[in-house]
């Protein structure tokens, strides 16, 4: 496995020149294999290697090879499902590799649907009946959005051909379209999932739950981003500030450590997708670029910790890390900071420009005091932790003792090549950039500290039990979410008991009630019940003639 | 040939054998309640027959024995409805998970957390693992819950329709002209 990851890292970085170069020559090269065409269908795959794609392929192999290695130490060697483990690991990085290349409507089927159905399977990896549950939540949203994407790909038979950027968009195709990116970047109706999907080990979590599935989503509205009309964007924008406001309160009142970084993801996804709606897609891209960076490092983080201390996702039991394991809750530290755009760190140079953006551009009021006020919930859970970190009060429960040199030599490789890239990548597009705005606005991300601080101390002493519950279960949505999957749950129960067990006993004997009439007047009237004998007297005569 | 041989008397046999056919040509005048589970209760073995609920109690003996035998009190018992759905005197009992049930109580069998020769709910299955949380207290019911949801979400976009676009301040467009460095009119 080591074998492997190193020579991943290798071929990540060849991919890392190759984009430098197609830049450089400003090269974009379309790749189209005809499989079929019949009657002036054209069923195309499609291939795009371009600086973009190449850079994003570089991330996903660069973010993958590290969590390989790191997950050589953290999972436990003598289980025998660990082979299963990486090949699934393999595949979700191969189906990755697919959506990238070919953002084409018939052939990211090959890329959407697997993603979906591998993180099922390493949702579910440990099998207990709790992962089950979560898994399945997953796969039931993840469903929904690949139906959007199944009814486009039928739709655009009438067509010919299934390239979205030829053709007028349709009310009715950009509403799949949504669908598929609420679902798949877990945005406001949908987002349940992200958060139960922290049942899976958490190299899985950190590679899958924040850094690459969830940036699928995004990673086509990029592509599609000029087919959707300003009415939409809106839209679209009032619910990625909804998706940073809620995941925000969410992450200030969380006692799972885990669960609260998948919140903070969350809340990037909606800023990521707010961006994008103001039609800044090269900024958007440069984000999802960082943020995926340090997110899967602030995973690998939480996730040494948790195995150190044996599995305990208790937030409350973490108080007072710094003193045992300095480094690692350094680098949690500088993680949280880019996370909160500390001036010069890796998440500065985006969240800056993005600040300035909404400043500068045309939007609604409403959503610009969303996304301001959940920007300040960032750096209030952010310094939650950092306090928790610097507790005095230890309440430790188990703890190993040595530390595990892999496993930080992985966080503090990552953190290096991230501090080197971040400021490389932000001059590539903007470098030149120069926003006028008032000095107010433009110090907006300093003063940002400032306010985040006192939020958190607000936070800390609220004790409202009604507006607490209130916050906890997602604005009430997790409460409808319950009831589905209640109801499909029943359903299973009662399945499994009709069709596997008894499935044929009870239809016949059921029959044979029918005939004996002793439950008549319960199934039917009486022009079904000569329906009943006049085919008995048929099947009859039938028998006779032979 | 053999099968078509045995297939003619099918019908005498059917007739005569099937306790069902000799019935089939009786006629209601009014429709009469009767239960299929009381008819097929005889073919059973005796055996079988002592593990399975007994008739609908009628009378007030009935029903305090059948209490006594699921070990409910006789105000507590309460069998299935016999018109809508017939379960003899198998008693109604709330679903009730593992995870709403006490702890630190001693059960006979800590797994489902349940006692030794306790009725158990007719769809225990259901609750079988932790699928299922039936029983837990809530602060809100799940439907009033989803519609404070719902409502919120449509305070805000209705908020976000009233509201007015942002204004800030910008310079008019510059664009290049001739003999002056600029102008802020296209030609």
């Amino acid at each position: 496995m080591l074998i492997f990851s190193i020579m991943l890292f290798l071929f990540s970085f060849i991919m890392l020149f190759f984009s430098m170069y197609f830049l450089l020559l400003n090269y974009n090269l379309i790749l189209e294999w005809n499989i079929v065409s019949l009657n002036s269908m054209k069923m195309n795959m499609f291939m795009i290697f371009n600086y973009k794609t190449l850079l994003f392929m570089f991330l996903v192999m660069f973010i993958s090879s590290m969590i390989f290695m790191y997950s050589m130490n953290y999972m436990n060697l003598n289980n025998f499902l660990l082979k299963r483990f990486y090949y699934l690991m393999m595949l979700f990085l191969l189906s990755m590799v697919m959506l990238i290349l070919s953002p084409n409507m018939l052939t990211i089927m090959l890329g959407w649907d697997g993603l979906g159905l591998i993180s099922y399977c390493l949702i579910i990896y440990y099998n207990k009946l709790n992962s089950f549950n979560s898994g399945m939540m997953t796969i039931i949203l993840n469903r929904l959005g690949d139906s959007g994407l199944l009814m486009i790909i039928s739709f655009l038979i009438m067509f010919g051909s299934w390239n979205l950027v030829i053709y007028k968009m349709d009310n009715l195709l950009m509403f799949m379209l949504m669908i598929m990116i609420f679902t798949k970047s877990a945005q406001f109706p949908f987002y349940v999932w992200l958060p139960m999907a922290m049942m899976a080990p958490t190299p899985v979590s950190s590679l899958v739950h924040s850094s690459t599935l969830v940036t699928a989503g995004i990673y086509l509205m990029i592509w599609y981003e000029n087919l959707f009309n300003i009415e939409y964007k809106n839209f679209i924008l009032l619910i990625s500030s909804m998706t940073m406001l809620i995941s925000g309160l969410m992450a200030n009142f969380e006692m799972d450590f885990k669960k609260i970084i998948a919140f903070s993801t969350l809340s990037q996804l909606g800023f990521m997708l707010s961006i994008l709606c103001l039609n800044l897609n090269n900024l958007a891209f440069f984000h999802l670029f960082i943020h995926a960076l340090f997110k899967s490092m602030m995973f690998m983080c939480v996730g040494s910790f948790i195995h150190y201390m044996n599995g305990i996702q208790n937030f409350r039991f973490y108080k007072g890390m710094f003193y045992i394991y300095p480094m690692k809750s350094m680098i949690m530290m500088f993680s949280l900071m880019m996370l909160c755009g500390f001036p010069f760190l890796v998440g500065f140079y985006s969240k800056d420009l993005m600040i300035e953006f909404y400043y500068f551009k045309k939007m609604k009021i409403f959503c610009l005091i969303l996304l301001l006020i959940s920007m300040l919930m960032t750096i209030s859970y952010s310094i939650r932790i950092i306090v928790n970190l610097f507790n005095n009060k230890l309440m430790l429960n188990m703890i190993y003792l040595y530390e595990d040199k892999l496993m930080n030599f992985c966080m503090m490789f990552m953190m290096m090549i991230m501090l080197l890239l971040s400021k490389f990548i932000f001059n590539l597009n903007f470098m030149m950039i120069n926003l006028n705005l008032l000095q107010i606005y433009k110090y907006f991300v300093i003063k940002m500290f400032i306010l985040g601080f006192i939020m958190n101390m607000i936070f800390m002493k609220m004790n409202f039990k009604m507006i607490l519950i209130f916050l906890k279960n997602f604005f009430f949505m997790m409460n409808m979410y319950k009831i589905i999957v209640y109801n499909f749950n029943k359903f299973l129960n009662k399945y499994e008991m009709i069709y596997e067990k008894s499935f044929y006993e009870i239809m016949f004997s059921n029959i044979m009630i029918l005939f004996s009439m002793f439950n008549m007047k319960l199934f039917f009237n009486k022009m079904s019940l000569y329906m009943i004998i006049l085919m008995y007297m048929y099947l009859m005569m039938i028998f006779i003639m032979f | 040939m053999a099968a078509i041989r045995n297939c003619r008397n099918l019908s005498k046999i059917l007739s005569v054998k099937n306790k069902s056919f000799i019935n089939f040509t009786r006629t209601y005048e009014e429709l009469v309640p009767e239960n299929t589970h009381e008819f097929f209760r005889n073919d059973f073995l005796p055996s079988q027959i002592k593990y399975l609920p007994n008739l609908y109690p009628k009378t007030k003996e009935e029903w305090n024995a059948a209490a006594a035998r699921y070990g409910l009190h006789p105000d507590e018992y309460k069998p299935f409805d016999p018109v809508r759905n017939y379960n003899g005197d198998y008693p109604d009992l709330p679903l009730i998970s593992y995870e709403a049930k006490d702890p630190y109580y001693p059960w006979d069998h800590p797994a489902t957390r349940t006692n030794h020769g306790e009725a158990l709910p007719m769809d225990f299955h259901e609750l079988l693992g932790d699928r299922q949380e039936y029983g837990i207290r809530q602060p809100i019911e799940h439907g009033k819950a989803t519609l404070i949801g719902w409502s919120v979400f449509g305070v805000f976009l209705i908020l976000c329709y009233l509201m007015p676009d942002t204004n800030q301040f910008l310079m008019a467009k510059q664009y290049p002209g001739q003999g002056v460095h600029y102008t802020f009119e296209l030609k």
